[in-house]
């Protein structure tokens, strides 16, 4: 009965270990490339970018989603700062934004991006969802 | 075999409906967390990918850190606190960590006594605490992993909601960390406490944890 407790204080250890620090290469790249299209203010590569989520929130009315971004504040000011990883979700930090990103199907998508800090509240962003 | 199971019957069972709770556990909690994923805009995950999660692991810990505490307590303030009448706590006159005789140490030891037992000196001392000290270790590695897992799980949280991350020390001091631990702490410490006193004047017959039917309910740690 010890041993299997032990096994399983092992097993756990070994779990919370592992879980502890996941790749930033696949969010680096993801954030580069939304910086990027910001800069360049190419509404269409922002939307690629995009969690369905937070696309959906950006439209409004007849709007496409080109049309819905082109109208928001987006700092393209880059470098990639400091990137957290957690789970399959990510906090980015560049120059002029704080972007926020979930994985889907194996992919960074950006789930928030113009995002300002407010002490003890969520960011308040320019899309999120 | 059969005399094997007989023997065994006691930590076979409990290893059984352990593993089979913690199978349910992970079904479950899978179910939970596929619909807070999908409500928040991310995608389900499978079995595995659930039960090596931070999230799992956290509840599993939680309630692992508890159970250890508890049983690491009990095992060490009844050396010196008693409760008359109950099971659970030895006579009054006995209360500390008695003499060497009483304990069967040293030269007091029997032929067919633990060798730590017998031998004295450091060697008795470990093994004279030892169910205290795994008990004890065990918290602590439980309640680690719980901290471990309980700052990933609430970090991505924190990252879903579009808030910032908090660091292992921050975690420690958070709202979620001693909620998660206080609320498995006051139910463990209830069930500690229903225990010692129910046995003072409730029984069941047959059982070690219960004093004989008859017993009165004065007679402290008569089991049978």
């Amino acid at each position: 009965m010890l041993r299997a407790l032990l096994v399983g204080a092992g097993v756990l250890a070994l779990t919370t270990a592992c879980m502890a620090a996941p790749g930033t290469d696949g969010v680096t790249r993801a954030a580069d490339d939304w910086l990027a299209a910001a800069r360049a203010k190419d509404a269409t590569a922002l939307c690629r970018l995009l969690t369905p989520a937070a696309e959906e929130s950006a439209v409004t009315g007849d709007q496409t989603c080109p049309q819905a971004v082109s109208d928001l504040r987006l700092p393209g000011a880059g470098p990639v700062g400091e990137v957290e990883v957690w789970s399959d979700r990510a906090q980015v930090r560049a120059r002029a934004d704080t972007l926020f990103l979930t994985k889907i199907d194996g992919d960074w998508r950006v789930s928030a991006a113009g995002c300002s800090a407010r002490p003890g509240r969520p960011y308040d962003c320019e899309v999120s969802g | 075999m059969k005399r094997f199971l007989r023997d065994n019957g006691l930590s076979l069972f409990f290893g059984t409906i352990f593993l089979l709770a913690l199978l349910g556990q992970a079904v479950s909690g899978l179910a939970r967390y596929n619909q807070d994923q999908l409500s928040s805009g991310a995608e389900r995950v499978s079995f595995w990918a659930y039960v090596t999660s931070s999230s799992f692991a956290v509840d599993v810990a939680e309630n692992w850190q508890s159970e250890y505490l508890q049983f690491f307590l009990m095992i060490l303030v009844t050396v010196w606190l008693v409760q008359r009448g109950s099971t659970e706590s030895k006579e009054p006159d006995e209360v500390g960590t008695e003499s060497d005789e009483q304990q069967k140490v040293g030269r007091h030891a029997d032929e067919d006594s633990p060798t730590w037992a017998r031998l004295g000196g450091w060697r008795t001392a470990v093994y004279s605490r030892s169910l205290a000290t795994v008990m004890g270790l065990f918290f602590l590695g439980s309640l680690l992993a719980q901290s471990v897992a309980g700052r990933a799980a609430y970090n991505a949280e924190q990252l879903g909601q579009f808030s910032d991350p908090v660091s292992w020390t921050g975690y420690l001091v958070s709202a979620d960390f001693w909620n998660r631990t206080l609320q498995n702490w006051q139910s463990e410490f209830l069930a500690v406490c229903s225990a010692v006193l129910f046995s003072i004047y409730l029984r069941q017959r047959g059982s070690p944890e219960s004093k004989p039917v008859g017993a009165p309910h004065e007679a402290t740690a008569d089991e049978g």
